[in-house]
């Protein structure tokens, strides 16, 4: 995975460029990221069962049902879903652009499953040091021509 | 039972079947590098073990505890964090490119910058926009 710094940083710019609710799009840009739960049971569980367990979290029709969870708490359920939607859709784009030596890309499980090869290491400070600057220079522009904040 | 909290329950209900279908059926299993024998294959992010012999190493996954013995022309220091792309032969993997990860830990903790953020997010999205208002 991106940071998540760099996961919101996208969400919040596609948010802008598509003129939709900011806050929905950044909470879905992360929600896939809920698999990454496995980090605390793996140490005291069997690491595969773990990973395995909470793999659904980062697959399409997994995180597809996460958001309609979250949003039905929501008033407008079906606006908020739909923008929960463009921030998983953001988060799997971003996703798919790593590992340049190839990864399982489990984004289809249980459908189908392929491996794909990217151009970015997980740990790439790049993504951040592109999406930070130009997000933050979004947020002002946005920030002092109206009064919201997000 | 409101109509909302029957669909809340379905869909956790969903959520947990398919959690456990993954687990019933699952996508990871553990390393076995005679499976891709002959063939090209990767490792991500495995830590440099031991030097078992002149240019191969033993690598441990970050989780789980697998291992696997890699060949590569080069010289790797025990505890760094490398990336290894190559061929199988006989259950070792000849690696033809690698990566060492200078910064291995830099996505799990950056990301915890983010999380105030997202709290604040979560509540104001949540105080403007809740389906039952307080009165």
């Amino acid at each position: 995975m991106p940071d998540w710094v760099t996961h919101i940083c996208f969400g919040y710019l596609i948010a802008c460029l598509m003129n939709a609710r900011v806050r929905p799009v950044i909470l879905g840009s992360v929600l896939p990221d809920l698999s990454k739960l496995f980090m605390i049971f793996t140490h005291f569980l069997d690491h595969f069962k773990v990973l395995n367990f909470f793999l659904p979290f980062h697959t399409i029709f997994g995180s597809l049902l996460s958001g309609a969870l979250i949003s039905s708490f929501f008033k407008h359920w079906k606006e908020t879903y739909l923008m929960i939607i463009i921030g998983l859709l953001s988060h799997f784009a971003l996703d798919s652009l790593l590992y340049p030596f190839g990864n399982l890309n489990e984004f289809f499980y249980p459908l189908f499953t392929f491996e794909t090869h990217g151009f970015i290491w997980s740990d790439s400070y790049l993504p951040a040091m592109v999406s930070i600057p130009i997000a933050g220079l979004v947020w002002l522009k946005r920030r002092f021509s109206s009064n919201t904040v997000f | 039972m409101e109509k909302i909290w029957v669909f809340r329950m379905m869909i956790l209900f969903s959520i947990i079947l398919f959690c456990s279908y993954a687990l019933e059926h699952p996508l990871y299993k553990p390393l076995n590098l005679y499976v891709y024998e002959g063939k090209e294959y990767y490792l991500n992010n495995f830590v440099v073990n031991k030097k078992l012999g002149p240019n191969v190493y033993e690598v441990r996954s970050k989780y789980g505890n697998q291992s696997a013995i890699v060949r590569i022309n080069s010289v790797l220091q025990k505890g760094q964090m490398v990336s290894f792309f190559g061929y199988v032969n006989d259950g070792v993997l000849i690696a033809k490119k690698y990566h060492i990860h200078d910064y291995p830990n830099f996505p799990v903790y950056f990301s915890f910058l983010a999380l105030p953020l997202l709290f604040f997010v979560f509540i104001k999205e949540w105080r403007e926009n809740r389906r039952f208002p307080r009165a």
